[in-house]
C-alpha cells in the first residue's frame, strides 16, 4: 500500500517509516500537515495516512479539515497516531472522521491488523 | 625515608646559600680589582700625557730662551715674532699642566717649576715696548738652568709614578685573574655538586616509586587472587551443595521413618545454614572490592514479602513465638529495583529476630512513606520482643564481626556479618537503617528505601504460572547438558517432574551432535564442562546449527558479569547453583511463556536474539530491538538520531522550564513523550507524560522542576546506553557474527 506518514516527532517518522517498509508498504514522511497537503497535491495516490495531531505549520485537525475540501477524489484511509489523551474526543467535537485511533506508544501487531483491514476494503 | 629525604633537602639548601654566597664574594672582589686596574690605566695615562705636555714645555721654553737672546742681540723683529709666539705656547703649555699636579707627590716640584717659569716668562714683558731704549739686560742662563733642572726633576718624578702605576697594573690582573679562576671553579664544583644531590635524589624517588609499585602490583595481585580464590570456592562448595539439598529435598519426599525423617530435617537446615553462610562471606567480600551491583528490574513486593513470611512462619511456629507481617496497601504493586537484595534484607533482619526471641512476636511491616515523582518512599520495620541490644553496644553492630557481646556467638552462633552486610545492602540503595534497642525488651530495626514505580505490565500471578506447571512439560523434549552426575540426576527428577521427556549427555561437543539429530524445545546448559564448555556449545548452536531453541545456564559461578556473560554468548536466561525444584520451574515458564509470546515477532526473533543483551536502566532492550525489528543497522541510525535530537529536545525543554512556558513545556513533553516511546525508553517516555500534564493542568513550577532534575540525567543516561549498545554492536560486526 502507498503510506503517507506525518508526524513532527523524527523518531516516530523513522520508527513507523522502518516497519511500514519491512512490512512491504511504500512509505513515504513529510513533518506536518502543510508538507502534506503539498505531497499530496503532486502525488494523488496516497491509500492510507498515518497522521500526528499535533504538529507545528498545520496541525493535524486542520489538515484533514482541507483535505477533505481539496480533494474530489475518495479520501485516503485515516489513521491516526497520537501521544494526546483525548484526541478522540477533540475529532468528534470537530466532527472529523478517522479509520482508526492510536495511542502512542504503538503497538505495532495492533497497526499491522488495521492496515491489512484497510487493505480488504479499499 | 622520611628523615632522609629531610636532610638530604637541608643539605642542598645549606650548600646552596653558601655557594652563592662565595659566588658573590668572588665576583664583587674580582670587579673591585677590575676597577681598581681600569682606574691604574686612566692614572698612567695621565702621567704620559703630562710627561708629553712637559717635553713640548721644555722645547718652547728652550726656543723662548733662544728667540729672547737672538732677538736681544739682534734686534731682528723677526725674532720678536718667534718670541712671543713661543712665550704663549709655553704659557698654555703650564696652564695644562697645573691641573695635573696638585695632590700628587711632583706638586712641589711642579710649583717650583711654574714660579720660575713665570719669573723667566715676565722677566721679558713689556721688552718689545721698551727694545728701543735698548736698556733692557738679556736674560739670565741661571734661570733657564733652574728651570731645565725642574723639569727634569718632575720628569724622573713622572717616570717613576709611571713605572710604579704600571707594576700595579700587573698586579691587579694577576689578582683578578686568580679571583675569576677561583669563581670558574668553584661553580663548576657547585654545579657538580648540585648534579650529584640531584641524581642521588633521583635514584632514591625512583627507588622508592618502584618500591610503591610493586607494593601495589602485590596488592592488587593478592584483591585479583583472592576474587579469583572466592569465585573457585564458590564453585566448588556450591556444586555439592546444590546436590545435598536436592538430593535431601528428593529423599524427603520419598517413605521415611519418623527418625530418619529428623535426621533428614538436620541433613537438610545445616546444608541451608552452610550455604546461608558461603552467601554471607560471598557477599561480603564482594562488597568489600566494590563489586557489589544491584539490579533493576520490575519486581511485586507482596511476592517479596510473602516468600520471606512463608521462610519465617515455620521457624517461628517451631519456637512458638508469633510472626505478623503487614503491608500497608497505599504501596504500589510494582516496583523498580533489586527484589533479590530486598529479600537478603529482610531475611537477614528477620532471622536475627527469630534467632534472639524466645516468646512473644516477630512482626515485619512495610509502609509507604511518600510517594512523588513517580518514586515510592517505603520504611520497613522488624521488630522482636528478644533478649535486645545493650545500650553501649548498639552503634557496634553494624560493624562487621560484630555481635551484641561475645557471649552471643557462643550462645547462638552466627558469622557476624549479616548485619554489615545488610547496612551496605541498604546504603548501596540510597537508604537508610537504624536500631532502637531495649535490653531485655526487644528491638526494632528500620529500614527506610526509595523505589520508582513501575508501570509494567504485571506477568500473570502465581496461580496461573502454577497451571501451567502441568502443561509446561507436556512430554516435550529437553537436552540435558551437564557433566556432573549428581547434578544430571537431580535435575532429571525436577525436569520428569514438570512433565518433560530428558535427554543428557555429558558436554557441549555431544550436546551438538545430538541437536543435530534430535529437535529439543529447550536445552539446559552447564557452563563449566570439559570438551566444550557451555558457553562455545551455545554459540555454535546459534551460528553453526542455526537454533533459536531457548538456552538456559546452569552457573555455579557467582562472580560479577556472569549473567551478561551467559546472554552474550546467546543464552536466553540463567540459573544460578543450588537450585530449588520451583527456581528451576520458573526460569523455564519465563523461557516457554516468553516464547508464545513473541510470535508475532517471530519472523525476527532470529535476529533479535543475536543482538546484544547487556543491564540497562533506561533503555528497555526488548522493547528497543522489537521496534527495530532486529535490524542492527537501523538501530545504529536510531541511535545516531538519537544523540544528536535528545540534547537539543533537553536544552529546548529546559529553556521551557526555566522560563515557566507552560505551553511550551507542554508541548515538548508532548513530543519527548512520543520519541522516547518509540526508542524504547517507556520509563522516561512516562516520565515525560506526566511532565506533559503537570504543564497542562497542576502548572506547579515546583514539581515541574523536580521532575525535570529526574528526566534530565535519564535521558543522560539512556544516551550512554546506546553508545554501549552501538559500541558492542559494531565490536560484533569486527569478529564476524
Amino acid at each position: 500500500m502507498n503510506i503517507l506518514i506525518i508526524d513532527d516527532d523524527v523518531f516516530a517518522k523513522k520508527m513507523l517509516g522502518h516497519h511500514l517498509l519491512d512490512m512491504g508498504h511504500t512509505v513515504t514522511t513529510v513533518s506536518n500537515g502543510q508538507e502534506a497537503l503539498l505531497h499530496i497535491e503532486r502525488n494523488n495516490n496516497m491509500e492510507v495516512i498515518l497522521l500526528d495531531l499535533f504538529m507545528p505549520q498545520l496541525s493535524g485537525p486542520s489538515f484533514l479539515l482541507l483535505l477533505s475540501k481539496q480533494t474530489r477524489k475518495p479520501l485516503p484511509k485515516i489513521v491516526i497516531v497520537s501521544g494526546a489523551r483525548d484526541g478522540e474526543n477533540l475529532l468528534k467535537d470537530l466532527g472529523i472522521a478517522y479509520d482508526y485511533y492510536f495511542h502512542k506508544p504503538i503497538d505495532f501487531t495492533l497497526l499491522n491488523k488495521a492496515i491489512e483491514e484497510l487493505a480488504k476494503t479499499a | 625515608m622520611n628523615s632522609l629525604r629531610v636532610s638530604t633537602k637541608a643539605v642542598v639548601t645549606v650548600s646552596s646559600l653558601i655557594s652563592i654566597a662565595l659566588v658573590v664574594f668572588i665576583a664583587v672582589t674580582a670587579n673591585f680589582y677590575v676597577t681598581k686596574m681600569s682606574e691604574n690605566n686612566q692614572e698612567l695615562y695621565k702621567a704620559y700625557n703630562i710627561s708629553e705636555l712637559l717635553k713640548t714645555f721644555k722645547n718652547n721654553m728652550t726656543a723662548f730662551d733662544a728667540q729672547q737672546r737672538n732677538y736681544f742681540y739682534t734686534g731682528d723683529a723677526a725674532f720678536l715674532e718667534q718670541y712671543q709666539q713661543k712665550q704663549s705656547e709655553a704659557r698654555r703649555g703650564l696652564s695644562k699642566m697645573e691641573e695635573y699636579f696638585p695632590g700628587r707627590p711632583q706638586e712641589g716640584a711642579f710649583e717650583r717649576l711654574r714660579r720660575l717659569s713665570y719669573k723667566k716668562l715676565l722677566e721679558t714683558k713689556g721688552m718689545s715696548m721698551s727694545s728701543e731704549n735698548g736698556n733692557l739686560l738679556p736674560g739670565n742662563n741661571n734661570s733657564m738652568d733652574e728651570i731645565n733642572q725642574a723639569i727634569e726633576e718632575l720628569n724622573s718624578g713622572l717616570s717613576e709614578t709611571t713605572q710604579e702605576l704600571i707594576a700595579n697594573n700587573g698586579e691587579y690582573l694577576n689578582v683578578s685573574k686568580k679571583w675569576s679562576l677561583l669563581e670558574t671553579l668553584l661553580g663548576v664544583l657547585v654545579a657538580l655538586a648540585g648534579v650529584i644531590i640531584l641524581f642521588r635524589d633521583i635514584n632514591l624517588r625512583n627507588k622508592l616509586e618502584a618500591e610503591l609499585r610493586n607494593a601495589k602490583k602485590q596488592a592488587e595481585d593478592n584483591a585479583n587472587m583472592k576474587e579469583q580464590f572466592m569465585a573457585n570456592m564458590s564453585h566448588e562448595i556450591r556444586t555439592p551443595m546444590n546436590a545435598i539439598l536436592g538430593f535431601s529435598d528428593l529423599m524427603r519426599k520419598t517413605k521415611l521413618s519418623s527418625d530418619q525423617e529428623q535426621y533428614m530435617k538436620a541433613i537438610s537446615a545445616s546444608s541451608s545454614n552452610l550455604l546461608n553462610i558461603i552467601n554471607d562471606i560471598l557477599d561480603f567480600s564482594k562488597i568489600e572490592a566494590g563489586k557489589m551491583h544491584l539490579e533493576k528490574i520490575a519486581f511485586e513486593l507482596g511476592d517479596v514479602v510473602n516468600t520471606v513470611a512463608v521462610m519465617f512462619g515455620e521457624r517461628a511456629r517451631e519456637k512458638k513465638i508469633d510472626l505478623e507481617v503487614h503491608i500497608d496497601p497505599a504501596i504500589p504493586p510494582r516496583l523498580f529495583g533489586d527484589p533479590t537484595r530486598l529479600t537478603q534484607i529482610m531475611v537477614n533482619l528477620l532471622s536475627n529476630a527469630v534467632k534472639f526471641t524466645s516468646q512473644g512476636m516477630v512482626g515485619l511491616s512495610c509502609e509507604l512513606k511518600t510517594i512523588e515523582m513517580g518514586v515510592a518512599q517505603l520504611v520497613f520495620r522488624v521488630k522482636d520482643t528478644g533478649i535486645g541490644i545493650p545500650n553501649d553496644k548498639v552503634n557496634m553492630i553494624f560493624e562487621r564481626f560484630n555481635q551484641g557481646n561475645s557471649e552471643t556467638t557462643r550462645k547462638y552462633g552466627g558469622t557476624g556479618l549479616g548485619l554489615a552486610i545488610v547496612k551496605n545492602l541498604v546504603e548501596l540503595q540510597n537508604g537508610t537503617i537504624y536500631v532502637k534497642s531495649r535490653e531485655g525488651k526487644g528491638t526494632e530495626f528500620v529500614v527506610t528505601v526509595s523505589y520508582p514505580v513501575s508501570y509494567h505490565e504485571g506477568d500473570e500471578n502465581q496461580e496461573t504460572s502454577r497451571e501451567i506447571q502441568r502443561r509446561t512439560g507436556d512430554n516435550r523434549p529437553v537436552l540435558l547438558v551437564e557433566d556432573n552426575v549428581l547434578n544430571q540426576q537431580l535435575a532429571r527428577v525436577y525436569l520428569e517432574g514438570f512433565g518433560f521427556v530428558v535427554d543428557i549427555v555429558a558436554n557441549g561437543a555431544l550436546a551438538l551432535e545430538m541437536l543435530r539429530v534430535k529437535k529439543f524445545d529447550l536445552i539446559l546448559m552447564d557452563v563449566q564442562m570439559p570438551v566444550l564448555d557451555g558457553y562455545d556449545t551455545t554459540r555454535r548452536i546459534r551460528s553453526e546449527l542455526k537454533l533459536l531453541t531457548p538456552v538456559i545456564a546452569m552457573t555455579a559461578h557467582v562472580t560479577e558479569g556472569e549473567k551478561e556473560k551467559c546472554l552474550n554468548a546467546g543464552m536466553n536466561d540463567y540459573i544460578s547453583k543450588p537450585f530449588r525444584e520451583t527456581q528451576l520451574f520458573d526460569v523455564i515458564d519465563r523461557q516457554i511463556g516468553n516464547s508464545h509470546k513473541q510470535e508475532p515477532e517471530s519472523k525476527h526473533a532470529a535476529s533479535i536474539a543475536r543482538l546484544p543483551r547487556f543491564v540497562t536502566q533506561m533503555l528497555n532492550l526488548d522493547e528497543f530491538y522489537s521496534l527495530s525489528r532486529g535490524s542492527a543497522d537501523f538501530i545504529v541510525e536510531m541511535a545516531e538520531l538519537f544523540d544528536e535530537q535528545n540534547p537539543v529536545d533537553i536544552e529546548e525543554l529546559e529553556n521551557a522550564v526555566v522560563t515557566n512556558n507552560f505551553i511550551a513545556i507542554r508541548a515538548t513533553a508532548h513530543r519527548m513523550k512520543s520519541s522516547l516511546g518509540f526508542m524504547g525508553m517507556i520509563e522516561l517516555a512516562r516520565l515525560m507524560g506526566e511532565m506533559e500534564l503537570l504543564a497542562e493542568k497542576d502548572q506547579d513550577q515546583n514539581k515541574i522542576n523536580k521532575l525535570f532534575m529526574l528526566i534530565k540525567p535519564g535521558c543522560a543516561t539512556a544516551r550512554e546506553e546506546l553508545s554501549v549498545l552501538v559500541k558492542r554492536l559494531s565490536e560484533e560486526v569486527i569478529n564476524g557474527n
